[in-house]
């Protein structure tokens, strides 16, 4: 006798699932609109997920950009004629030890060689922190030229012209100045001295960058003449041109007199690498040199 | 109503032709009635709306048999659940009056060996065919059924299915 399996062969299926079966057809179409839904509703929330994330990838490049184009306007704006090029900002460790050469070119039997001599100081460094100001050996020399241009009361008042830097010329810079200069001039001084028409060259060191913002700034008669990011005093190193930055107070719009000393601090837009001279204003450029 | 033909049957016609053999896969893999309307029913919604197209009925009845067994599978994937004494008392039963119906039998086998013996002496279907309607190597499924022949005598006590 063979074994069968009749039961699951001859399965009696209910006649319902048959006719649902059957009308599957009729049903499929409301299904169908009810499968597209979740798609319709996916479809929907990544594009609204789309547009905000490019929106916000917008908003954060935006961000990025706007520091770059404030720099170049900075560096467009620059009054002097040298590279305008925009640049980074560079990092120095240590202040440089600066000296301050003053020269002016003329002859050597003037009436101010005291001058000379006490810009001729050299002062220790104390290099001890990287952001620490130091105070670095300064040695200027002024030579005076055209000294019949020179106003007499210079001549007949040199002693009370010192060159020396003050004690701690290193302090932090927070605008406004708050040194006191040496000497402050007399009303007589500023108003019949003859006006300075010079420039103000510097030739800083090598750890200034080409195409580095520095900025100039002048203290005379005991009154910084700019601000501290003035855009009149700034001026950008050209090391394509012997590396040196050239700096009109006059053209400025600031004016000062010969024979008067007059602070002149060098620093970079981080208020680091920071120069600091006494000057006698001569009737020549100022040139400032760093070792 | 429905226009669209299944190796040149319309879908009614596919529908009664082929129920008792989708059910009796659904039901040899499930046990279970409510579960295997489940099936059954998705199984001719895909034959609808996939709308594949078929070289003769044969095609067409191998892929309604591998869609179902698909079908199961998936549902049991997603259902496992606990089932309830009024579901069991539902069920139908295996047992008849024929002594020679071995089912009763059958449904105590392991599902894969299930599946097997029903293709292999209800849908009459090859080795061959069933390796590949159910995806599996031939020497496979010649094992499996001969195993599944020797545990079905065990089961029944008796001599040849």
């Amino acid at each position: 006798m063979k074994r069968n399996f009749n039961v699951i062969k001859n399965l009696e299926v209910p006649e319902s699932w048959v006719e649902n079966a059957v009308n599957i057809p009729q049903t499929a179409k409301k299904r169908k609109r009810v499968i597209l839904k979740p798609y319709l509703i996916g479809t929907a929330a990544s594009l609204v997920i789309a547009v905000v994330l490019s929106i916000i990838i917008f908003a954060t490049n935006q961000n990025k950009t706007s520091p770059i184009s404030y720099q170049s306007t900075q560096n467009n704006s620059q009054p002097t004629s040298v590279s305008a090029d925009a640049s980074g900002t560079t990092e120095y460790d240590e202040p440089p030890s600066t000296t301050a050469l003053v020269e002016e070119k003329g002859t050597e039997n003037e009436t101010i060689p005291k001058s000379s001599e006490n810009n001729q100081i050299t002062e220790p460094s104390d290099n001890t922190g990287s952001h620490e100001k130091t105070t670095t050996p300064a040695i200027v020399s002024v030579e005076p030229t055209e000294k019949q241009q020179a106003p007499t009361q210079e001549l007949t008042d040199p002693v009370e012209t010192p060159t020396i830097p003050t004690d701690e010329p290193w302090i932090p810079i927070e605008p406004p100045f708050e040194t006191t200069p040496t000497v402050e001039p007399t009303e007589t001084q500023s108003v019949s001295g003859e006006l300075f028409t010079g420039n103000i060259i510097f030739f800083p060191n090598d750890k200034l960058q080409q195409s580095e913002e520095l900025f100039c700034h002048i203290v005379y008669g005991g009154k910084p003449m700019g601000k501290v990011f003035s855009q009149a005093e700034s001026m950008t190193i050209d090391k394509t041109d012997g590396f040196l930055a050239i700096c009109n107070p006059l053209n400025n719009g600031i004016e000062m007199y010969r024979g008067q000393t007059c602070d002149i601090r060098f620093y970079d837009r981080k208020l680091r690498a920071y120069y600091f001279y006494d000057v006698v204003l001569g009737t020549d450029d100022v040139v400032l040199y760093t070792q | 109503m429905a226009d669209k033909l299944f190796a040149g049957l319309a879908y009614e016609e596919v529908v009664r032709k082929y129920t008792q053999t989708v059910a009796g896969v659904c039901l040899t893999r499930l046990q279970i009635w409510a579960d295997t309307e489940d099936c059954f029913q998705n199984t001719f919604f895909k034959l609808y709306t996939k709308s594949p197209s078929f070289k003769d009925e044969n095609h067409l009845k191998a892929w309604l048999i591998k869609v179902a067994v698909n079908e199961c599978n998936n549902y049991l994937k997603k259902n496992r659940r606990t089932i309830s004494i009024e579901s069991v008392k539902e069920q139908p039963s295996y047992h008849s009056e024929d002594e020679m119906d071995i089912t009763w039998a059958l449904m105590k086998l392991p599902p894969n060996y299930r599946d097997i013996l029903y293709l292999h002496y209800c849908e009459r279907y090859k080795v061959k065919e069933i390796a590949k309607i159910l995806g599996k190597n031939p020497k496979t499924v010649m094992v499996m059924l001969k195993r599944g022949r020797e545990m079905l005598r065990k089961i029944y006590g008796g001599d040849e299915a």
